[in-house]
């Protein structure tokens, strides 16, 4: 009887440090599986830049015509193709078409289109580049890159749905803002009581975990009367304001309104479209660098929001 | 290392806070978890064909199934805007728990040797005197450490139920880090405080296993 407990004993010891062994071995193999994806990733963004070079070949085939459409600006334009950055996945300032989807105001034809990029950046700046007549080479890239990049002149400018702030001001030169990118207060469809602040009271507030909005109700519950309840992603947040367990929910108000829009979120409305302080969204160049670029961008930016084009452009994608 | 943790003291209040919910859901929980389970464990050993596959299948089903996903299946599929969160949060990790009860109880009776329901039977017992007088005081001291680590597993899976904007501890941890970034400090807080309440619920099942265990030592 002992000596089966003793061999047992043998039998087992191994048992578990082999086990253990093999356990350590499983997540370091796994960590270097995770190491392999990112850089896969990285390469289909890399991918997703190349194909995005074809843009300025027919920008260069009407660059002649514009040009003598006379702007003040593009005099100093020496016919550099700039490298701009958009942000790689942020609906609806920059979206990347996939297989099987159709983009409003851009028709899929070609497998060409597939990887290439729409939204309200990419195809406002598309319109500047074509009314100022520069060339550029649209390179999307990680929202959290684009200010390195842009120091380090890997890139000559961004539009990437970025808010202009003082801290970002030290960094680099802003345009003039092109789009006013505020939090909005949206509830249920059926909702009809709530709007304005003062309807808030005894209401039950649904934000996500870490946003502007997520501060904004902590700051003023009390002030207003609501209860805030926390989820850890957006997808839940709508869920609980379409399901009615939370009366109002906020977010950036170009991202729910885009969403509402395209009927991902039909069970939604917007009650309040602005709260707080609106932050404009700026294009950007490096601290001192690239004064032609963004005279253009200014220049193009009030030309195409006075012929029109502009709001064509952002009701594409943002309903009023 | 002193300086560093001064800073507790501002966040002990809504961590405490945050306790308190993390405490009602699991005691509340788990009390109809056991209530679920007794019924459960009734069924699969009730020897009646239909009930034994009703407890299998929800027993298979529930343990099958994440508390994540149960969660937000529960919450957002089927409860809806008919409960309010607590109760909801309290339902859904009693479905959990109960499974698992179901098959602490059932282990703990099947453990003591059918020779002693025969016995009693033949004394004249029926089947229900032998199970109360005969075999659930023995099976009750053999289930008392899976109960406690049932609890003790149910206590930490509260911190799950945030993906359903409860606000309990490790919800409430969270939230202030989504503030101040803090992160090492804050989940640490929280980690000793569920290991204060944990180590008191281990000292308090160990003294009650040894108060029932006054034939071994």
């Amino acid at each position: 009887m002992k000596n089966a407990r003793k061999l047992m004993s043998l039998i087992l010891a191994p048992t578990l440090i082999v086990s253990v062994l093999a356990g350590c071995s499983a997540s370091s193999s796994s960590t270097t599986a995770a190491t392999t994806t990112a850089g896969t990733t990285a390469a289909t963004t890399t991918a997703a830049a190349t194909e995005a070079v074809t843009t300025p070949a027919e920008t260069t085939a009407e660059a002649g015509t514009s040009a003598e459409a006379g702007t003040s600006a593009n005099q100093a334009y020496d016919g550099t193709v700039y490298k701009i950055a958009c942000d790689a996945a942020y609906a609806p300032f920059s979206i990347q078409l996939e297989a099987g989807t159709t983009a409003p105001g851009k028709v899929v034809t070609t497998a060409n289109d597939m990887g290439d990029y729409y939204g309200i950046d990419v195809e406002l700046l598309d319109a500047i580049a074509e009314y100022e007549g520069f060339q550029y080479e649209l390179t999307p890239m990680d929202f959290s890159a684009i200010i390195p990049a842009l120091i380090s002149g890997t890139i000559d400018g961004s539009i990437a749905g970025m808010n202009i702030t003082d801290e970002r001001k030290e960094k680099v030169d802003f345009s003039d803002g092109y789009y006013a990118s505020g939090s909005a207060l949206v509830v249920n469809k059926d909702n009809t009581d709530i709007s304005s602040f003062e309807d808030l009271n005894g209401k039950v507030a649904a934000c996500k975990e870490g946003t502007t909005g997520m501060t904004w109700s902590q700051d003023n519950a009390d002030k207003y009367g609501f209860t805030v309840t926390v989820y850890p992603d957006s997808a839940s947040m709508m869920l609980a304001v379409a399901n009615g367990q939370a009366d109002f929910l906020i977010e950036d108000y170009p991202v729910i309104s885009y969403q509402i829009n395209i009927g991902e979120q039909a069970d939604l409305k917007v009650a309040i479209d602005a709260i707080g302080e609106v932050p404009q969204n700026g294009f950007a160049v490096a601290k001192g660098k690239n004064a032609t670029l963004l005279a253009m961008f200014n220049e193009g930016l009030a030309a195409i929001r006075e012929n029109g084009t502009y709001d064509k452009i952002i009701a594409e994608f943002i309903s009023d | 290392m002193l300086d560093y943790f001064s800073d507790c003291w501002k966040y002990l209040p809504s961590l405490l806070g945050g306790l308190k919910l993390t405490l009602i859901i699991a005691v509340v929980g788990i009390a109809l978890a056991i209530v679920l389970g007794i019924l459960l464990c009734a069924f699969s050993i009730s020897g009646i064909f239909v009930l034994e596959k009703i407890a299998g299948i929800y027993i298979t089903v529930v343990r099958g199934i994440p508390l994540m996903i149960l969660a937000l299946f529960m919450y957002f599929g089927v409860i809806k805007n008919s409960l309010d969160l607590l109760p909801s949060a309290i339902i859904i990790l009693a479905i959990n728990a109960s499974a698992y009860m179901a098959e602490i109880f059932r282990a703990g009776i099947q453990a003591i040797d059918f020779g002693q329901t025969e016995a009693a039977r033949s004394l004249g017992l029926s089947y229900f005197q032998a199970m109360y007088k005969i075999i659930l005081p023995q099976a009750f001291k053999i289930m008392i450490p899976s109960l406690m680590n049932q609890f003790i597993s149910s206590l930490k899976d509260t911190a799950i139920l945030s993906a359903i904007s409860v606000n309990e501890l490790t919800m409430t941890a969270k939230v202030i880090i989504a503030r101040n970034y803090n992160a090492f400090e804050l989940y640490s807080y929280a980690a000793i405080i569920y290991l204060i309440v944990i180590a008191l619920l281990t000292y308090l099942s160990k003294r009650v296993e040894r108060k029932l265990s006054y034939d071994k030592r």
